[in-house]
């Protein structure tokens, strides 16, 4: 397009002050305007339209629709669940599914009656390709290797010409003695050039992290004596092959071979040194299934399940997302680790067998739909929007005005319901913790698997703080506005976590209910102008319990 | 940064415009919401499967676009109207605003509704910071018809004025 002499069109203007021009239109336009006062003007008056458009912009589209959401959901929640779903069948279905917790569809697997059909899953372990199994496989020994905080152990590295021992994670380099360095410092380069981490090199996340990074690659996935052997081969870079291998019964990773252009390097667990898995507990009180179990099961007779290879399972699950109100019950029963879910998506079935398949002496049940005994027990009184009763109480009214309409009330409880929803299911999840791991059965759990039930707490405490901080950041607002008392100072929780996870149960299920009359789902029963206050208190409660319930988990 | 942190840091920055845009292409809020937020989780999906994305923003609105009018064909009822020129008229809308800037906004609002639903989409579009190129492959047009149909808004939008 080449300007002429003449007045450019009111699209070239427009185009121009766009700078979608060329450079030598752009350059031609700009001579023009210099000279030309009527085309100037023109210019002008396009500027003038569109700062006025710039003007509806935020005088209409911002402060006359409804405003966004806040806050937005947890978008790394999001990420975190899009990552755990590989080779998704379908992207919004998976998204969905993750947006509406089992829970939502309580009603499907409620007391239905429905005959007990019981089906066994024939669980294929490796029905998926190498490449999505071995993905999970890393991905899962990944997350254990950063939930639990290992004892540090040594490793033994080898070369073709060379051994050395060191320890299995090395920050810097500077205390290891001379001849050692020197192999040391001979081998980084190469594990640099690799692209593979010299720092902690017989880890998950160190393969996992190598893995990621290969454009081109072929992995083969084997299972055999309480291993898997995961390896990976590639035509691009310094390192050509790699196979670490994993114990399943943790996870851990005990040996690993890279294959280098000319050099191979073969690491494994130094015979002293102490995984996880083999980590003495405080004398005496580890149970015999746990101190040096050999890694290839022992045949002979079955000892009894204990409550350490309970707690992996629930390390399993809170992995998988598993231990939100999902209707799945874990037993001990003789030398199995029963667990069982009714009315669980077969798709869900799978997905959860196919993980719990790696654990040791873990048997799998899932029926069809059963009786009342596996109801859930985070059901929320609070039944789904389109179930509400007719309201009685005024306060939703109250509310609603409060807000600004309709819209914003529905808005206002979506999110309220929720959030409740979340609160419950994580104040179930630490009270079946509770309940499973008694005093008496944490007392024989060693040292790192107390940690690891710590953290499982400590995860759903977090969560749980965390979403009664938003609900009352929400509510109070609009409650004292409508003339609710503040609350009154009340005691820290103190006792232990499992008396706490009970009381949290409670208290939550007291807001539960109170939250429910003021959202109009159910009719209220108490006098209308005490609910606010009530609300009120009872939200402050659950915040301080919550608060010094991970404070208390925290200090452990 | 990671690239959960850098999708993230985008969606804390452009989701609240995903989300109007979205409602402007006649989606329901709680929609317009789940739609926003699935643009970001696609944008993380294609980034980590190694798509080169050059400009984010046009992305996110290009998915966002074709994502919205696949929804609303599906959406069951009216479309969504935020119901403008009750809001502006109405008391509740921003006292800041005096009546005369009102009146000149609720001509303005009758004009861009007058547009042609092409024109509306490439004005909506060039206001979120899209380029013609852009506009034109999110619309499926070609670049000189996103600036006739520019233009031609531009020039309407004037006339309505008056």
């Amino acid at each position: 397009m080449r300007f002429p002499a003449r007045h450019p069109s009111e699209e070239q203007l427009l185009s121009y002050a766009d700078g979608e021009l060329s450079a030598r239109d752009a350059g031609s336009a700009r001579i023009h305007l210099a000279s030309c006062w009527e085309c100037r003007a023109k210019l002008e008056e396009c500027e003038r339209i569109i700062a006025e458009c710039v003007r509806y912009r935020k005088a209409v589209l911002e402060d006359c629709f409804p405003p966004p959401p806040a806050p937005w959901c947890d978008i790394y929640e999001r990420f975190a669940s899009l990552d755990a779903t590989p080779g998704s069948a379908s992207f919004s279905r998976r998204v969905v599914a993750w947006l509406r917790p089992v829970l939502r569809s309580s009603k499907a697997w409620a007391p239905a009656a429905a005959a007990l059909l019981v089906a066994w899953i024939a669980v294929d372990q490796f029905r998926n390709a190498p490449s999505v199994r071995a993905a999970e496989l890393l991905r899962r020994a990944a997350a254990s290797e950063a939930l639990v905080t290992s004892k540090p152990r040594k490793i033994q590295v080898r070369t073709r010409t060379r051994q050395f021992t060191r320890p299995a994670n090395v920050v810097s380099f500077e205390k290891t003695g001379t001849a050692e360095r020197e192999a040391e410092e001979a081998l980084a380069p190469l594990f640099e050039k690799a692209r593979y981490s010299w720092q902690n090199p017989l880890s998950a996340q160190a393969f996992a992290a190598w893995r990621d990074q290969l454009g081109t690659k072929q992995d083969e996935v084997r299972a055999g004596s309480g291993i898997y052997q995961i390896r990976t081969t590639t035509d691009s870079g310094e390192l050509l092959a790699a196979t670490i291998k994993l114990r399943v019964r943790d996870l851990n990773a005990i040996e690993g071979t890279l294959e280098f252009r000319g050099e191979t390097v073969e690491i494994s667990e130094a015979p002293e040194s102490s995984g996880i898995a083999v980590a003495p507990g405080p004398a005496g009180t580890a149970s015999p299934a746990e101190t040096g179990r050999p890694v290839t099961p022992a045949a002979g007779e079955p000892a009894a399940a204990t409550p350490s290879d309970e707690l992996r399972v629930f390390a399993l699950l809170r992995s998988a997302g598993a231990d939100l109100g999902e209707p799945i019950e874990v037993t001990r029963s003789g030398p199995h680790v029963l667990v069982s879910g009714v009315g669980v998506t077969e798709e869900r079935r799978r997905e959860l067998a196919a993980q719990l398949i790696l654990l040791p002496r873990v048997k799998v049940e899932f029926s069809e739909a059963g009786p009342a005994a596996a109801a859930p027990q985070a059901s929320s009184v609070t039944p789904q929007a389109s179930a509400r009763a007719p309201r009685q109480s005024r306060l939703p009214a109250d509310i609603e005005r409060q807000l600004g309409g309709r819209a914003s009330f529905e808005q206002f409880s979506d999110q309220i319901l929720d959030w409740n929803e979340a609160l419950l299911s994580r104040a179930h999840a630490l009270r079946r913790l509770a309940e499973r791991f008694p005093p008496a059965s944490e007392s024989v759990l060693a040292e790192p698997e107390k940690q690891l039930l710590a953290n499982l707490r400590r995860a759903h405490a977090a969560a749980l703080h965390e979403t009664a901080l938003l609900i009352e950041a929400r509510v109070h607002p609009v409650l004292l506005a409508l003339g609710a008392r503040p609350a009154s100072p009340l005691d820290r929780f103190a006792g232990s976590w499992q008396a706490g996870a009970q009381e949290l149960v409670a208290q939550a299920r007291r807001l539960d209910a109170n939250l429910a009359v003021m959202l109009g789902v159910v009719a209220g029963e108490q006098a209308v102008e005490d609910l606010p206050s009530q609300l009120i208190s009872s939200l402050n409660r659950l915040r301080l319990t919550a608060e010094s319930y991970s404070g208390l988990t925290a200090a452990q | 940064m990671s690239l959960q942190d850098q999708v993230a840091k985008l969606f804390e920055e452009t989701r609240d415009d995903v989300y109007r845009y979205l409602l402007t292409l006649g989606l329901h809020p709680p929609q317009a919401q789940e739609a926003a937020q699935e643009v970001f989780l696609r944008l993380y999906s294609s980034a980590k499967k190694g798509e080169q994305i050059r400009n984010p923003r046009a992305w996110i609105f290009r998915v966002a676009h074709n994502l919205g009018l696949r929804l609303r064909g599906q959406q069951q009822g009216l479309p969504f109207d935020a119901d403008v020129e009750a809001r502006l008229a109405g008391a509740d809308s921003n006292p800041e605003q005096s009546l005369l800037e009102r009146e000149r906004m609720l001509r303005f609002h009758r004009a861009v509704e007058g547009l042609s639903e092409q024109q509306r989409r490439c004005l909506l579009l060039r206001l979120e910071g899209l380029r013609y190129p852009e506009i034109g492959e999110t619309l499926g047009i070609s670049v000189s018809a996103v600036g006739e149909f520019l233009r031609r808004a531009i020039a309407r939008l004037k006339k309505g004025e008056r």
